[in-house]
């Protein structure tokens, strides 16, 4: 076959040429007809960039915005066209600083409004007691507290599979502060970002009403609903509008407290199992206390802990990270001792020198010309590998990593073609492996 | 047919039919390149089609002067260019049958004994830092020091990837020709 191919190159001597000029002559202009889906494709993505930028002479997503703008501000206008006539009751109302006792306000004593604003929801106190006018005194009786389980916030961010947002129980479940007299109430006055609020406006009120959440949100409804996406501390203020009559104001401040970052890593990243004892390096962020489950029964309160298995296996490692306002974030590693490394290839052919027989000792460095077929290995404990003829034959076994095949069996060199090998063994990590495959013994022309 | 300069004009007008023209008139041209560079056909028609999306946002900076099938080429070899340094980081292994690299220089082969399709099939199979720098080198004809500064690498790195993709090439050619030897013999 080797002969074969000699003739055939001296046959087509002439017509050689170089591999640069080989390419570059077949490949330069060579044209291949695309899919058609591409030419679809491409055209929709044109269509969608030219969408979403201006041209005057073409519909595009700022019209489409100048149109929307026109339907909603021409809604907003039909809607407060017609104000519901309505009784107001005499409410005396208790608004941080303002308070409007039948629309006269009178405003409260600052030290009592700083007071207010520290304090957490469970421990808001009628503070109005302070005020000179003894009418309003609100009882605390008339505060009834409502629990709400309300674990949207969590939820929806657990569907996100890897973090897990742990739900505190401490001071984060939500409370419905109902006032008599005030003119709205609200889910929660603090809590972890992203915080959901549902507000509520006493309905005897007149319906006409705008709500300003602080963050340039704002609403008409009766009880909206409200995300705040960031931390800060936000002045949540309803106005109600009657006829006849001036407006009416209340508002409330809402904390919202960052919600801490869990994060880790392992080191190192392929232990050997047993024996190597595996560092959780802890890349988390605004917590301070921290609760890791090593998915073997054992758990930690450390910041960076160090933890042995004993047996090699599948551990989901958990890390729930809580801040000093009690926010907390969780993050889960499946599998956290399988991103190993651990990996063993084989070639599909090799050269083998045609001058004796090396004994098939290679180093992945000196052995760039492959004279020996052996793997490229991380991590191989236990090797056994055999080498078959296309017969069935065995003709080579090693059971040692380090030492491949030459090519030669009993000091002759074996015929090219293709031969058979199987390996097995085990990792570090003790998980066992079993591959087979062929290779090519080439055999290099001689000139 | 309209001539390149009227398909211009109607693409800098943001006329779809002038678009649509275009890309009949040169995608094969321009997915032969994209495919040089690319791993795999996904690959490639990926970059064939951002090179498009550039072409026609850019098409105003075209000037009349240079070619335009040149410019269109500049325009998918920075494309994929962009997309190998957007993609490096899942690329770092070295396939082990990069490890075979044998013989020396001066191997040659007949030109007409590899179709089109196998030369491209070779060029696939490289690593795509090999590819890169041979397509640069061999095909496109640019200097090592720009292929260089072109991928952020040494120069040296350029010379020696290029040797090495020309070795693994060689290599690849070398047992593709012999099961082509193989064939012949028994075939006729």
């Amino acid at each position: 076959m080797v002969h074969n191919n000699n003739e055939q190159r001296l046959k087509t001597k002439k017509t050689e040429i170089k591999v640069s000029e080989l390419f570059r002559q077949k490949l330069e202009g060579y044209e291949i007809v695309p899919d058609g889906s591409v030419k679809k494709k491409l055209m929709r993505k044109l269509e969608l960039q030219e969408f979403m930028h201006f041209n005057l002479f073409r519909f595009n997503i700022w019209y489409l915005a100048l149109i929307t703008a026109g339907l909603i501000t021409g809604l907003l206008l039909l809607i407060s066209g017609e104000p519901q006539q309505e009784q107001v009751p005499e409410v005396a109302v208790k608004t941080g600083t303002e308070i409007i006792i039948n629309k006269q306000p009178a405003i409260l004593h600052p030290a009592a409004s700083n007071n207010l604003r520290s304090l957490p929801a469970s421990t808001v106190k009628p503070v109005i007691s302070k005020t000179p006018d003894n009418t309003i005194i609100e009882n605390s009786a008339d505060i009834k507290e409502r629990t709400i389980t309300q674990n949207t916030v969590s939820e929806a961010a657990s569907k996100d599979g890897l973090i897990e947002y742990q739900k505190n129980e401490n001071s984060m479940s939500e409370k419905v502060l109902y006032r008599e007299g005030a003119l709205f109430e609200a889910s929660a006055t603090n809590g972890c970002s992203p915080l959901k609020l549902k507000f509520h406006k006493i309905p005897a009120l007149c319906d006409s009403c705008r709500w300003t959440f602080g963050d340039g949100g704002h609403s008409s409804e009766s009880d909206p609903e409200w995300i705040f996406d960031t931390e800060g501390e936000y002045k949540v203020e309803l106005t109600v509008f009657c006829p006849q009559k001036p407006p009416e104001k209340s508002f409330i401040l809402i904390n919202v407290y960052p919600r801490p970052l869990a994060r880790f890593e392992i080191t190192p990243e392929n232990p050997a199992i047993p024996g190597e004892p595996v560092t959780f390096l802890n890349f988390s962020s605004g917590a301070s206390v921290f609760k890791w489950n090593f998915g073997d029964g054992r758990e930690s309160d450390t910041f960076e802990p160090i933890h042995s298995y004993g047996k090699p296996g599948k551990y989901n490692v958990s890390l729930i990270a809580i801040s000093d306002n009690g926010c907390s974030d969780s993050v889960k590693i499946d599998n956290v001792l399988s991103g190993s490394e651990y990996y063993i290839r084989f070639p599909n052919a090799f050269i083998p020198n045609q001058l004796g027989p090396s004994g098939g000792y290679y180093s992945a460095r000196t052995d760039e010309s492959s004279v020996v077929f052996h793997p490229v290995f991380s991590g191989v404990t236990d090797y056994q590998l055999r080498i078959f003829s296309k017969m069935g034959i065995m003709i080579f076994e090693s059971n040692d990593v380090n030492i491949g095949w030459d090519g030669y069996v009993d000091g002759v060199l074996s015929s090219a073609g293709v031969y058979i090998w199987k390996v097995r063994g085990k990792f570090r990590n003790g998980e066992s492996f079993i591959r087979m495959g062929d290779v090519t013994l080439i055999k290099a022309v001689q000139n | 047919m309209l001539s390149d300069r009227q398909i211009i004009e109607g693409c800098s007008g943001h006329k779809r039919k002038s678009q649509q023209m275009l890309y009949d008139k040169y995608s094969s041209l321009l997915l032969g390149i994209s495919l040089r560079y690319a791993g795999n056909r996904d690959e490639a028609e990926d970059i064939l089609q951002d090179s498009f999306l550039r072409i026609f946002s850019n098409i105003d900076e075209f000037s009349e002067k240079g070619s335009f099938t040149g410019w269109l080429r500049k325009i998918v070899v920075n494309t994929a260019i962009t997309h190998y340094h957007a993609n490096k980081k899942f690329r770092h292994y070295v396939d082990i049958d990069d490890f075979v690299s044998t013989e020396t220089e001066g191997t040659s082969f007949e030109e007409n004994l590899f179709s089109s399709e196998e030369l491209y099939l070779v060029m696939n199979e490289l690593p795509a830092g090999y590819r890169m720098v041979f397509n640069l080198y061999a095909v496109e004809g640019y200097k090592h020091k720009e292929i260089a500064e072109i991928l952020n690498i040494d120069v040296n790195t350029s010379k020696s990837q290029y040797s090495r993709a020309k070795d693994s090439i060689r290599t690849k050619l070398g047992v593709l020709r012999k099961l082509k030897g193989s064939y012949s013999a028994d075939g006729s």
